[in-house]
C-alpha cells in the first residue's frame, strides 16, 4: 500500500468542527448582542495590513509575534493582524472622522499571534471585542467597558469569574516620580510584574538612597496590593492626600470606576491589582482582565489607551477590550472544584 | 478534627500545590510545617504522589521539578515550588511571590583545572558548553558576544569535559565537591539560585485571599528560619 500524502496543518492553527463551532457561534452571538445593546456598531477589518502602519499601534510584547512577509507586487512588508485595535484606530482616524462621538465600535474576528510554538500553543485566537473612542477619557467609559464584560460573562452562564482591574496610569505616575535610569526602572517593573517581593527588596536596597523613603515603601508594597477594593485605600495612604499628584488623581479615578461598577451590582466580581504592569508601554490608564475559576489563562483583557489614536493622527481618548472566545468556552465547561 | 474546623473547611476551595521531587521536597516540608501546614506524609511513602489536607483546603502533589512551572502556568496546580534555575530556563508566565530561601546553590561556568591555567574568559569568541540549561547558556554568552555551541545533557554534566564532549559546562554547585572530584574549577558566575513559591495568574486573581494568606504564613516561616 502506498503511503498517503502528508495532509497536515501548520502549528498553532486548528479546524473547528460543527460540534465546537456551534458553541463558539452561540458565545459570539450573545456577546455581540450585548455590545449592540450598549450602542456598539460592528466593523470588519482586513486580514492583512502594512507592518509599518500596524506597528504604530502595537505594544512591544506584540511586535515580536507578528507573522510578516513581503508583498510580491509592491515589495512592502505586510502582516497578518495580531490585534484588531490598531486596525480600528486606523479606520477611526482615516475614515470615520465625521461620525458623531463617542465612536463605539465592535468586532468579531481572529488574530494571529506567532509563538515559537514548541508547546503547540494556539497562534490563532478568536476574539470578540469593543473599542470606545471619545474626545476625553472618563471613568464612566472605563466603567462601562468593565460592566459590559461582567454582564456578558454572567449572561453566558459563568458564575465564578473575576474582573481584575489594574491601573497603568497610577504606576506610570509613580515611576515618573522616581529619580532613576530607565534600566533601573525596568528591573523594578519586572520584579513587580511577577510579584517578586524578595527580588524587589534586593533591587531597591542595591539602589540605596536614590529612592526616597516614601517611594520605597510604596514600591515594596506594590507586590501585595492585590485583592478587594481596600487595596485602593491602602495605596492612597502612601501617595498622600494632597490630591495634587498624578498618582493620587489616578487612584481617585480608579475609586470612581470601581464605585460605578459596584453600583451596578458587580462588586463581588471585581478585584483590584495595583501591581499589574502588563502592557505598561501601551496602555495609559485603567487596565482589566477577566479570569474564570479553573481556567489558567485570562478570558478577556483590555484597558485604556489614550495615546494610540494620536499616532494615527486622530487625537482621541479610547478604551477597549476583547474576549478570548475559546478560553470562555473552556471556562463554561469547567465545574467548580470543591473539597 | 474539631467541629469548628470541619465547618471552616466546608465550601473552601482546594488550592493545589505542586512540589518538586527530591532534595527540595524535604526542605519544603519543613518550611510548610513552620507555616502550619503539614504534608510530611508525602516524604514517608515514595509511591504516594498526592496528599490532601482538607482542614486547610490544600492538596499537595509531587512531580518532577522541571514540570512544576508547566503545571502551574496551565492552572493544573494553583501554586508550586520551583528552583530559580528552572524558572529562568523556561521563562513561563507565572507570579513568583516569595523566595523560600531553600535549595540554595549557584549556577556557574566551570572548566578543567589544566585549561584554566592560561585561559582568559575575556578572550572567548566561540566555545562549546555542556549543560542542562540551553536557554540560560545561550543568553549568558550571547549577551557578551560569545558564540556558543550547546551540548544539551540531562545529567552528570561534570563528565562532559573529562570525556571531551565539551571544554566547559554550565551547572549548579552547592559545595563544589563534585567539581573538585572531577578536576573542574569555576571560571564565571551565572546566577544565584533558590527555590521560589510560584503562582498561577488566574489563581491569584480568583482566590486572592487564600493565596495571600498562604504567602503571608510562608513568608513569616522564611523570616523565622533566617533568624
Amino acid at each position: 500500500m502506498k503511503n498517503p500524502p502528508a495532509i497536515s496543518l501548520p502549528q498553532g492553527v486548528r479546524d473547528i468542527l460543527p460540534e465546537d463551532a456551534l458553541g463558539i457561534g452561540v458565545v459570539e452571538t450573545k456577546i455581540l448582542a450585548i455590545f449592540s445593546r450598549y450602542g456598539f456598531k460592528r466593523v470588519i477589518t482586513p486580514l492583512l495590513e502594512y507592518v509599518d502602519v500596524l506597528s504604530l499601534g502595537m505594544g512591544d510584547n506584540l511586535k515580536d509575534r507578528v507573522l510578516k512577509f513581503i508583498d510580491p507586487s509592491t515589495g512592502r512588508v505586510v502582516a497578518i493582524r495580531p490585534d484588531i485595535t490598531p486596525q480600528i484606530a486606523r479606520i477611526a482616524a482615516t475614515r470615520m472622522r465625521d461620525y458623531p462621538l463617542p465612536l463605539k465600535l465592535c468586532y468579531n474576528a481572529s488574530v494571529l499571534r506567532y509563538h515559537d510554538n514548541r508547546d503547540g500553543r494556539r497562534s490563532e485566537v478568536l476574539q470578540v471585542g469593543a473599542e470606545y473612542i471619545a474626545k476625553e477619557s472618563s471613568p464612566e467609559a472605563d466603567a462601562e467597558m468593565i460592566i459590559i464584560a461582567a454582564e456578558a460573562l454572567r449572561e453566558l452562564g459563568l458564575k465564578d469569574f473575576k474582573i481584575d482591574i489594574g491601573d497603568v496610569g497610577f504606576l506610570r505616575a509613580v515611576f515618573d516620580g522616581l529619580n532613576l535610569s530607565e534600566p533601573e526602572k525596568k528591573l523594578i517593573k519586572e520584579a513587580i510584574g511577577i510579584k517578586d517581593s524578595s527580588g524587589l527588596d534586593q533591587i531597591i536596597n542595591s539602589l540605596g538612597g536614590k529612592i526616597a523613603k516614601a517611594d520605597r515603601e510604596l514600591l515594596l508594597n506594590l507586590t501585595t496590593f492585590y485583592g478587594e477594593d481596600e487595596v485602593i485605600k491602602k495605596a492612597s495612604a502612601f501617595v498622600g492626600k494632597s490630591g495634587a499628584s498624578a498618582a493620587s488623581r489616578s487612584l481617585e479615578n480608579l475609586k470612581c470606576v470601581f464605585s460605578i461598577v459596584a453600583d451596578k451590582g458587580f462588586k463581588d466580581f471585581v478585584t483590584i491589582d495595583l501591581g499589574e504592569v502588563r502592557g505598561f508601554d501601551y496602555y495609559t490608564g485603567i487596565i482589566f482582565e477577566g479570569f474564570a475559576r479553573g481556567v489558567g489563562k485570562s478570558i478577556l483583557s483590555g484597558g485604556r489607551y489614550d495615546n494610540l489614536l494620536g499616532k494615527y493622527g486622530f487625537d482621541m481618548a479610547a478604551t477597549g477590550f476583547a474576549f478570548d472566545v475559546e478560553n470562555i468556552i473552556t471556562a463554561l465547561g469547567e465545574k467548580p472544584r470543591r473539597v | 478534627m474539631s467541629d469548628a474546623r470541619v465547618k471552616k473547611s466546608q465550601g473552601l476551595d482546594v488550592l493545589t500545590i505542586a512540589m518538586p521531587k527530591g532534595r527540595i521536597l524535604r526542605e519544603a516540608v519543613d518550611l510548610f510545617k513552620a507555616a502550619g501546614v503539614d504534608f510530611s506524609a508525602l516524604l514517608h511513602d515514595d509511591r504516594r504522589l498526592i496528599f490532601e489536607n482538607p482542614e486547610e483546603g490544600l492538596r499537595f502533589m509531587v512531580i518532577r521539578s522541571q514540570d512544576v512551572p508547566t503545571y502551574v502556568e496551565y492552572g493544573a496546580a494553583d501554586l508550586g515550588v520551583a528552583g530559580k534555575d528552572v524558572l529562568v530556563e523556561q521563562a513561563r508566565d507565572l507570579y513568583e511571590p516569595l523566595d523560600l530561601g531553600i535549595g540554595v546553590c549557584r549556577m556557574m561556568v566551570a572548566e578543567p583545572k589544566e585549561l584554566k591555567k592560561d585561559d582568559n574568559p575575556g578572550r572567548w569568541t566561540c566555545i562549546r558548553v555542556a549543560t542542562k540549561y540551553p536557554n540560560i547558556t545561550q543568553r549568558h554568552f550571547l549577551e557578551k558576544g560569545i558564540q556558543v555551541e550547546i551540548i544539551k545533557l540531562y545529567g552528570s554534566i561534570e563528565l562532559a569535559p573529562l570525556l571531551g564532549l565539551s571544554e566547559r559546562i554550565i551547572d549548579l554547585v552547592q559545595t563544589g565537591e563534585t567539581l573538585r572530584k572531577n578536576g573542574l574549577v569555576e571560571v564565571e558566575d551565572v546566577m544565584n539560585i533558590t527555590s521560589r513559591l510560584v503562582c498561577n495568574r488566574a489563581s491569584l486573581k480568583t482566590k486572592p485571599k487564600r493565596v495571600k494568606d498562604l504567602v503571608d504564613r510562608l513568608s513569616r516561616a522564611v523570616a523565622g528560619r533566617a533568624k
